[in-house]
């Protein structure tokens, strides 16, 4: 079943910058999906349609099986969002913030605790968010989009800004999501992090689509070891093109 | 509702356990206060004006004297809360009203108006004294409009520009939240904000020898003229764009200091030049004071015009600003 279906998506800013330029791709259920591309290249634009915070210029959205835009009230309520460098209530506590989260999208009261509890926040419960370092701020920022069981989850850019370990650690978080059940988009411009998590992906260049693929299919079409090597062969086919 | 009230609690406490804020909404209103208080206060004090009604010569003719200084107004409530003797002259009538503490000065004045007005066969005063006002009373009734002023532009802005900086912004818009219950929240905020300011100033006035008079009507306008001015925010941060948050903030400064310095928050409309004097009798700020004073210091009922002006200035950018500020992109 296509949890997320994108089809000829048109997105002009300011009736001037054409940031997607007739994108197609959609996400299964229960999978992991990467929109894959360098900065600029639209994946922010993208992630802000599917959640509802900015509207399509052309094409089809369905999201859940609702229409974007018409049906977004029916989205927000039921998808969960981790914006690109999201900072929550910065002198709110940890528990503070996912207090708000899970009001907001009416959870019962004790999803605050589950919450902190699986993602391990328990012992920060009391820091304040701008207290926390960079790791601990994006397990808050996913613990607050878990908020009301979401079945689908964007992620826009979750690992920037982070060092190595907390990377990792994100990572297992983000397949300790999928094993629940939860769809992810995730964006990212990290290769190393798409071969790693990634059911399948979307190479996404200046508002196009240039490949859908799994990790595995473009390494061995490129005939590389890893998703970064077989990216810049792309890469270097497409430029002679 | 029920989300814009959780949203204006988050809202709340974030500000509130902040330092930065807390400055703000605290320390900076006392400080300007105190500047005002003590700087124009004390200098205030030595003068001995008589503001008078209907005979402007009489006013020249007083400041001759060494122990007056004459003014031409008409305004009683004013000449009061200003320290100033009241004298309105009708033909061989003449009314005086004076601060209580001015009593000593009363027979001299009587004297030299007889003199003045030698011409006139018998001259009948008719002398009665007011509870006297104070330079305290005038800057700390006058400060509160400042609070709710500042309180409501700057908050609105300058909160709404760290959301949006963080990204809170758009979390919030990926959620359920509405546009207006975000909006509401924003206002919410900025009127217990302002509520808490002014105790502290009302704890200064009370150092200063001033009684406000705290009714429901006070705390209800107080709350309606933050309700204004955050709706005046609204619509300067709705017209800036959000990839450039200093205009908004820029934009915020640009309008509340003139506001605040041309207003009768600090000084009586009568010190400003004739050009400004419209202005300044109109402009929000100085029409809210004038309201304030009325209920907190004259315990009088405020004017219909004053009141009406107000509540169509709220409706107007609360209505205009909540539509300008949108939680989600809309092209
Ligand atoms: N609000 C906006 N107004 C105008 N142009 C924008 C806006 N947001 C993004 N863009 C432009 O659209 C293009 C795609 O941006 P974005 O989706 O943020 O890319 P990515 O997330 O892949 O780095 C960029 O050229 C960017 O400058
Ligand atoms: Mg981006």
């Amino acid at each position: 079943m296509r949890i997320v279906d994108v089809e000829n998506l048109w997105k002009v800013y300011n009736r001037r910058k054409e940031a997607l330029r007739g994108i197609t791709f959609h996400v299964e259920s229960g999978e992991i999906f990467s929109l894959l591309g360098p900065n600029g290249a639209g994946k922010t634009t993208t992630v802000k349609i599917l959640s509802c915070i900015t509207k399509p210029t052309n094409g089809k959205v369905e999201v859940m099986g609702f229409n974007v835009p018409e049906q977004c009230d029916k989205v927000r309520e039921r998808v969960g969002v981790v914006p690109q460098e999201f900072q929550g209530f910065s002198d709110l506590t940890v528990e503070e913030n996912i207090r708000y989260f899970v009001k907001l999208y009416k959870g019962d009261k004790s999803q605050v605790e589950e919450l902190m509890k699986s993602l391990d926040l328990i012992e920060y419960r009391k820091t304040r968010f701008r207290n926390l370092s960079g790791g601990y701020k994006r397990r808050v920022a996913i613990a607050c989009s878990l908020a009301g069981d979401p079945k689908l989850l964007f992620m826009d850019e979750p690992t920037v800004g982070l060092d190595p370990r907390s990377r990792r650690d994100v990572w297992n978080l983000i397949t300790d999501v999928k094993k629940r059940g939860i769809s992810v988009l995730l964006t990212t411009h990290y290769l190393d992090e798409a071969q790693k998590l990634s059911d399948r992906i979307g190479i996404i260049f200046n508002g196009k689509i240039v490949r859908l693929s799994t990790p595995g299919e473009l390494m061995e079409e490129f005939r590389k070891q890893t998703l970064e090597e077989a990216y810049l062969a792309l890469m270097e086919s497409l430029g002679d093109a | 509702m029920r989300n814009a009230l959780i949203t204006a609690w988050a809202i709340i406490k974030d500000n509130l356990s902040s330092k930065t804020t807390l400055f703000f909404v605290i320390f900076f209103p006392l400080f300007l206060t105190l500047i005002f208080a003590l700087g124009f206060g004390a200098a205030a004090e030595p003068h001995v004006m008589v503001m008078v009604n209907g005979n402007p010569s009489l006013a020249s003719y007083l400041n001759g004297t060494q122990l007056f200084t004459g003014i031409v107004g008409s305004d009683e409530r004013e000449a009061l809360l200003h320290n100033y003797v009241y004298v309105s002259v009708n033909g061989s009538k003449v009314d005086i009203v004076y601060p209580q503490q001015d009593n000593y000065l009363v027979p001299s004045l009587e004297a030299i108006i007889q003199n003045y007005l030698s011409g006139v066969n018998t001259v009948s005063f008719h002398v009665s004294s007011q509870q006297g006002f104070t330079y305290y009373d005038y800057v700390i009734s006058g400060m509160i409009g400042v609070i709710s002023l500042s309180n409501g532009v700057f908050g609105v802005t300058g909160v709404a520009a760290g959301y949006y900086r963080d990204r809170l912004v758009d979390r919030i818009a990926a959620s359920p939240l509405r546009s207006y219950e975000w909006v509401m929240g924003l206002i919410v905020y900025e009127i217990v904000i302002t509520l808490i300011s002014t105790v502290p100033i009302l704890l200064l006035g009370l150092a200063f020898g001033f009684l406000p008079l705290i009714s429901v009507s006070f705390v209800a306008f107080l709350a309606i003229s933050t309700l204004m001015f955050a709706g005046l925010g609204a619509v300067i941060f709705g017209l800036s764009p959000k990839d450039k948050l200093f205009v908004a903030q820029t934009a915020a400064n640009v309008l509340v200091f003139p506001l605040m310095f041309l207003s009768n928050a600090f000084f009586n409309l009568s010190a400003f030049p004739p050009l400004l004097k419209p202005i300044v009798a109109y402009q929000p700020l100085s029409v809210i004071n004038d309201v304030i004073r009325d209920l907190v210091v004259y315990n009088v009922l405020p004017s219909l015009f004053d009141v009406g002006y107000i509540a169509i200035l709220t409706v107007a950018f609360v209505y205009v600003g909540g539509r300008l500020m949108k939680l989600r992109e809309t092209d």
